[in-house]
């Protein structure tokens, strides 16, 4: 569940976010539309707690995250799957391990993580790539490569392609 | 496992990153520690022989000329009954003479000159090991002088004194040499290890965006700097043997053997040990420097 309570968001004394309040229950699947610039990625960037607000409060679980300790953000970050908009690949590592690195960050079997990670790539069609570095990926497979690490309650999971790329350099 | 086997690959990675200041603090940990070894080994070494010196240490417990027997089982009684005793040998007037007749025949004329014996009866007198620093040997010494029937006694450990100064002044330089080059080594590492941080910055954000803690991000320069320390032991202690054994070699070479044997010997399993735990501390402590407050709080 995510709620936010009269959110505004500032750059430099500009607003980017005026007084934003709703709710997204369990289960829901939202879109969020708007111009560039219109504020989409400050949102997202709130949400995985990269940004504070400067007024208000946004609640993940009903969790304050301007209250969370910075212990608890990695533990946050972890129950999330974002696809951002330039990828943040790790350019020195192949797809698969790129893909396999949430789950050993969250420190799954490697037995695990190796089904997983086959089952993501198969699913995006990127299992003959596995071994590739990013770089040698077309902008497209790139792209779907962080789409298929995400993993477990990801509340993101399923949003179309285009709302990920609605995501900004951080 | 499957985490450790990241850390050290990006360990490795990192290491690949800065070859060259890489060799440069693997370079300056095997020297410190090299040269720290030296001393080391120096210091071991004198020491086993100060200990067998020591063992070797009698006192001489002259007794009055012409002490009637009674007056010399006296004395044995007192000296056997002492605990700083621990063994002890009659030489009778006769078998002193023998012994200085064997030690210097080029003074046989000197002594028949004399006439008479001249040389006393006497008592040798090894000490128990517990009593044997000096002050202790002085004690004793001035002690047993006061003994009826006792003309004298003599021991000699002032060149022992000197060696222990010796060894003491062996470990205030180890000390501060192996302090001054510790620090430039922990030094040296840490900027290495701040290299690969300074390069690295972005992919540790995107592991941080993905939900890796502090720790987890971090757990791979630490990891660089221990092996830094490792290497730079093992490297140290191959150095260390290298050079023993050529030493060793020249010694023993005949023409050039010292007066005396010296039983050299290297380092035992436990000081090894002992040295890659130092350089395993150096290239921790280095790493730990340079990661101490950076990109503290970041998320
Ligand atoms: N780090 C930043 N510093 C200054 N201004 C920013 C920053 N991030 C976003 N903005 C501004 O906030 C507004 C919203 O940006 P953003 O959320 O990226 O829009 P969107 O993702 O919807 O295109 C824009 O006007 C943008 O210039
Ligand atoms: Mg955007």
């Amino acid at each position: 569940m995510i709620q936010l309570f009269h959110v505004w968001k500032f750059y430099d004394r500009r607003p980017a976010l005026c007084d934003l309040s709703f709710q997204i229950g369990k289960g829901e699947f939202v879109l969020i539309r708007g111009a560039s610039g219109a504020g989409k990625s400050t949102l997202l960037k709130l949400l995985f707690r990269a940004e504070l607000p400067d007024e208000g409060q946004v609640l993940v679980h009903e969790r304050n995250l301007a209250r969370l300790s910075l212990s608890e953000v990695p533990t946050l970050r972890r129950g999330m799957g974002v696809v951002f908009q330039d990828f943040r690949l790790l350019p020195k590592k192949t797809v698969f391990e790129n893909v396999a690195l949430p789950m050993l960050v969250q420190g799954k079997e490697a037995f695990e993580t190796r089904m997983k990670v086959a089952e993501a790539l198969n699913a995006v069609g990127l299992s003959v790539k596995r071994d590739c570095r990013p770089a040698t990926l077309s902008a497209g497979e790139q792209q779907r490569a962080p789409t298929s690490s995400t993993s477990s309650r990801q509340f993101m999971r399923g949003a179309p392609r285009w709302c990920w790329r609605a995501m900004t350099r951080t | 496992m499957n985490r450790l086997r990241y850390f050290l690959q990006e360990a490795m990675g990192n290491i690949r990153l800065n070859r060259t200041t890489t060799v440069l603090a693997i370079g300056t940990t095997a020297f410190t520690l090299a040269c720290f070894g030296v001393f080391l080994l120096l210091y071991l070494n004198l020491r086993t022989m100060v200990g067998s010196l020591q063992d070797e240490l009698k006192a001489m417990v002259y007794l009055q000329d012409m002490l009637p027997a009674q007056g010399v089982m006296e004395v044995e009684r007192h000296l056997r009954a002492d605990r700083e005793v621990a063994s002890l040998t009659y030489v009778s007037k006769e078998k002193a003479l023998t012994e200085f007749m064997r030690a210097f025949p080029s003074e046989h004329d000197l002594l028949k000159g004399l006439g008479d014996n001249p040389l006393p009866a006497s008592f040798e007198v090894t000490l128990a090991p517990e009593y044997r620093s000096s002050d202790a040997v002085m004690r004793w010494a001035e002690r047993t002088r006061l003994t009826p029937g006792v003309a004298q006694v003599q021991y000699s450990r002032d060149w022992i004194d000197n060696l222990a100064r010796l060894l003491f002044f062996l470990e205030v330089v180890a000390l501060a040499v192996g302090t001054i080059l510790a620090a430039a080594s922990i030094t040296i590492i840490a900027n290495t290890i701040r290299l690969t941080l300074l390069a690295r910055q972005e992919e540790r954000e995107i592991m941080r965006l993905i939900g890796a803690t502090q720790t987890f991000v971090k757990a791979p320069y630490v990891l660089e700097g221990a092996l830094f320390g490792l290497v730079g032991a093992a490297l140290s202690l191959a150095l260390l043997k290298g050079g023993f054994e050529f030493m060793k070699m020249r010694l023993d070479q005949p023409g050039q053997a010292l007066g005396f044997e010296m039983a050299m010997s290297f380092f035992p399993t436990k000081v090894s040990l002992m040295l890659v735990l130092a350089g395993l501390l150096v290239g921790c402590t280095g790493s730990l420097l340079s990661l101490i407050g950076f990109e503290k709080g970041k998320l």
